[in-house]
């Protein structure tokens, strides 16, 4: 047989609460950054003659040679002033130089009427050097 | 005087037989994530190689829960690097991910995808000759991420 038996019991309020989770906090939903780029070019020279190598005829006359430089800074120039051509003998003859708005200029000191006959040649090295 | 009254009610809503009572109820669980957008970089100063087409590369981490535009811009609009005394040295800027698909070509805007992952941003001088003044250029480049 069952029973039931009415008893005063507390009204049962149901737990209707809520739970919430909280977001985790983030950054902003925009960001900027700022890139600060840094590069540094070196000083550079370069000096290139137009001819390696330079006629000087019958070696009465001056004669220029175009030479190309190319620098990112100041720079100097060097260049011998004098120099001395030779013959495949040992014969030597003198020579001046000048250089002007990228031309070298040779000149051969006047040759004499003993100067030995023959090829003369000679080299020139002209120096170019950053500040 | 003492009376006692017994109540019998005859029903199977109430009728409980040898077991105690219970309630229940259901909670409901609820919680939002924020939109995050974010972009890092290790360095703000990119020391850049200045020699014609050679990329210099730096990572930067990405984050993004929602769409996104991710812009660079730069103070004049131009991507040239400047010494200070009127020289200038023309770079191109790109921003690509890790299997080097461009992001973004240059200046301007792109739209994408959430993301969690390492770009890179790649600049690379040109023009650069033997009459480029020697010395130390800078540019300042813009990179902003924000929800869409």
């Amino acid at each position: 047989m069952c029973v039931a038996i009415l008893a005063v019991l507390p009204r049962t309020y149901a737990a209707s609460s809520e739970t919430i989770i909280l977001p985790r906090t983030y950054a902003a939903s925009s960001e900027t950054i700022i890139l600060q780029l840094i590069g540094t070019i070196s000083k550079s020279v370069s000096i290139v003659f137009d001819s390696s190598t330079i006629d000087l005829g019958d070696l009465t006359q001056h004669t220029a040679v175009d030479f190309t430089i190319v620098s990112n800074t100041e720079y100097i120039i060097t260049t011998p002033t004098t120099g001395i051509l030779t013959n495949e003998y040992g014969g030597t003859l003198g020579f001046t130089t000048a250089t002007n708005n990228g031309k070298l200029t040779i000149t051969p000191n006047t040759i004499g009427p003993d100067q030995p006959l023959g090829t003369y040649s000679a080299n020139i090295e002209v120096t170019i050097s950053a500040i | 005087m003492k009376t006692n009254k017994t109540l019998w009610i005859a029903g199977a809503a109430l009728s409980v037989c040898g077991s105690s009572f219970a309630a229940s109820d259901t909670v409901g669980l609820t919680g939002t994530i924020a939109q995050v957008v974010t972009i890092d970089i290790a360095n703000s100063s990119t020391s850049v190689t200045m020699t014609n087409n050679t990329t210099t590369s730096e990572n930067m981490s990405v984050d993004a829960n929602v769409p996104f535009t991710i812009t660079v811009a730069t103070a004049d609009n131009e991507l040239t690097m400047a010494n200070g005394a009127g020289d200038e040295v023309t770079y191109a800027f790109s921003v690509k991910d890790a299997s080097s698909n461009e992001i973004l070509a240059s200046l301007g805007s792109a739209n994408h995808n959430e993301v969690d992952a390492t770009w890179t941003y790649n600049v690379t001088p040109s023009g650069i000759d033997g009459s480029t003044d020697a010395g130390t250029y800078t540019d300042t480049v813009t990179v902003t991420v924000a929800a869409q």
